[in-house]
């Protein structure tokens, strides 16, 4: 009896340590992708924080700039209002760490949740 | 006694192993979890474009040099913005001459090196050409001048110019007409004094200044690893995308790109990066890549070897300043200096 009772305490650390292992492997291991909302600053003063997929219009004291589409963890510039239009032409972008920046208006649209993939740590361009 | 043995061993067994699972878990823990500085960052508008900073402290808080970081961006941006009435530059273009600090002496004297050594495809006196275009600022109206207009300003442009007195601390505008923008050279000067004044803080600081994708390295990642850069896609509208990577643990990366501020009139693209000697967007090239020591040197020759295009035949001669770079032609042709290769490889 005591020595089942033994091989049962083997077979019970054996499970939980490898349990263990497993757990840290994974962790390192799987990325979380996707990201799970989206944040939108304008001039450094939070304008759209959210999870849900949508369009979100910005203004500035009254003034309509440009629109945010939220979509299938992807976040755009689906149209704007500045010269440039460089913020629309970036498109999609669905990486954190990836930011659309909307250099006239001051307005930076950053994803929210998620890994960066991108691999990178910086871009020059 | 057999039965007895047995059960002995197993005993030493669990426990013998017990203790190998614990010391293996904690191995495993330590190894990843070992602590490593944390970056705070901080993202502004300055310097005319979108500024990220990340820091780590050593001995001093990140978030304290994040704020003293911002405070030194805003301060010398306002000294050398040609915008700003309190500006040394807009000082200049208004009384004509003035008396300034060693700092703006030697700025003022590094923009006209650099126009010197680049035979004049990187010019500080630009400004009324390109006023005419609508590039002076961001929010500037952009359109195409007549080539007559061109002439009638193109006599105002070159860094001869500039009488730089520094015996008496003194900066004159030869020529009546003859306006001064250091927006090509001051941006990356900015990022390296702040970059100097935090080391100054503190020695053991590490992370980076990213100026609109002119970069600055303050220390290695972590303390001992490269930061690894992306050089964008100069062919892709999509900012992720990436044509080379570098690796580089200190210095300054800067690149000059035809393919970001630009406008389109009547199918033709014009682009905001001027030769100073025809007043029009310079030739063929895509995109100009230079890493050097300074984030000022980076910056000013990314824009002198752009105007001077891929077919430059003494491109290799840039070296003895400093200076790497990879250039890329509206082609997807590329040449580039003979020590570039150096920052692609990860084991230095």
């Amino acid at each position: 009896m005591a020595e089942r009772a033994k091989k049962y305490d083997i077979f019970i650390v054996a499970v939980i340590l490898l349990f263990a292992v497993i757990m840290i492997f994974l962790n390192l291991i799987i990325p979380q992708k996707g990201i799970t909302g989206v944040k939108v600053t304008v001039d450094g003063v939070l304008a759209v924080s959210t999870t849900q997929e949508g369009l979100y219009p910005i203004e500035k004291d009254g003034k309509y700039l440009l629109t945010v589409e939220f979509y299938q963890g992807k976040v755009r510039v689906k149209e704007s209002t500045c010269d440039n239009q460089i913020c629309v032409r970036t498109g999609w972008i669905s990486n954190t760490g990836q930011t659309i920046v909307c250099l006239p208006y001051k307005i930076v649209v950053e994803p929210i949740g998620g890994t960066k993939t991108d691999g990178v740590d910086i871009i020059t361009w | 006694m057999r039965t007895k043995d047995f059960s002995s061993i197993s005993k030493s067994t669990v426990l013998i192993f017990s203790m190998l699972g614990i010391s293996l878990i904690l191995l495993l823990f330590i190894i990843f979890s070992k602590p490593l500085p944390t970056y705070e960052k901080s993202e502004i508008f300055s310097l005319g474009t979108y500024v990220r900073i990340y820091i780590a402290g050593g001995k001093v808080s990140s978030k304290s040099l994040l704020k003293i970081a911002e405070k030194e961006i805003e301060r010398l941006y306002a000294k050398y913005s040609s915008n700003i009435p309190s500006s040394v530059v807009y000082q200049l273009n208004e009384k004509r001459e003035i008396e300034c600090d060693e700092e703006s002496l030697f700025l003022f004297q590094a923009a006209v090196n650099v126009s010197k050594i680049t035979g004049d495809s990187f010019d500080p006196t630009l400004r009324p050409v390109l006023m005419l275009w609508g590039f002076d600022d961001v929010n500037s109206n952009k359109r195409v001048p007549s080539s007559y207009e061109i002439e009638q300003v193109l006599p105002f442009v070159s860094y001869k110019f500039i009488d730089i007195d520094s015996k008496n601390r003194k900066i004159k505008l030869l020529k009546e007409g003859v306006t001064v923008d250091l927006g090509g050279i001051s941006k990356g000067f900015i990022v390296d004094r702040v970059i100097d004044r935090i080391k100054e803080i503190d020695p053991k600081a590490t992370g980076f200044i990213d100026a609109g994708g002119d970069i600055g390295i303050i220390g290695p990642k972590f303390g001992n690893r490269p930061w690894q850069i992306g050089i964008r896609d100069p062919f892709s509208s999509d900012p992720a995308k990436l044509i080379d990577t570098l690796y580089i643990y200190s210095g300054a990366v800067a690149t000059s790109g035809n393919y970001e501020r630009y406008f389109i009139q009547n199918g033709t693209l014009y682009h905001h990066i001027i030769d100073p000697k025809t007043g029009y967007p310079a030739g063929n090239c895509r995109s100009c890549t230079v890493v050097s020591d300074k984030v000022m040197t980076a910056d000013a020759y990314a824009t002198g070897l752009f105007v001077l295009g891929i077919d430059n035949p003494a491109l290799e001669y840039f070296t003895k300043f400093g200076v790497q770079a990879y250039l890329i032609d509206n082609t997807g042709k590329t040449a580039e200096t003979s020590g570039f290769e150096y920052f692609r490889n990860k084991v230095k």
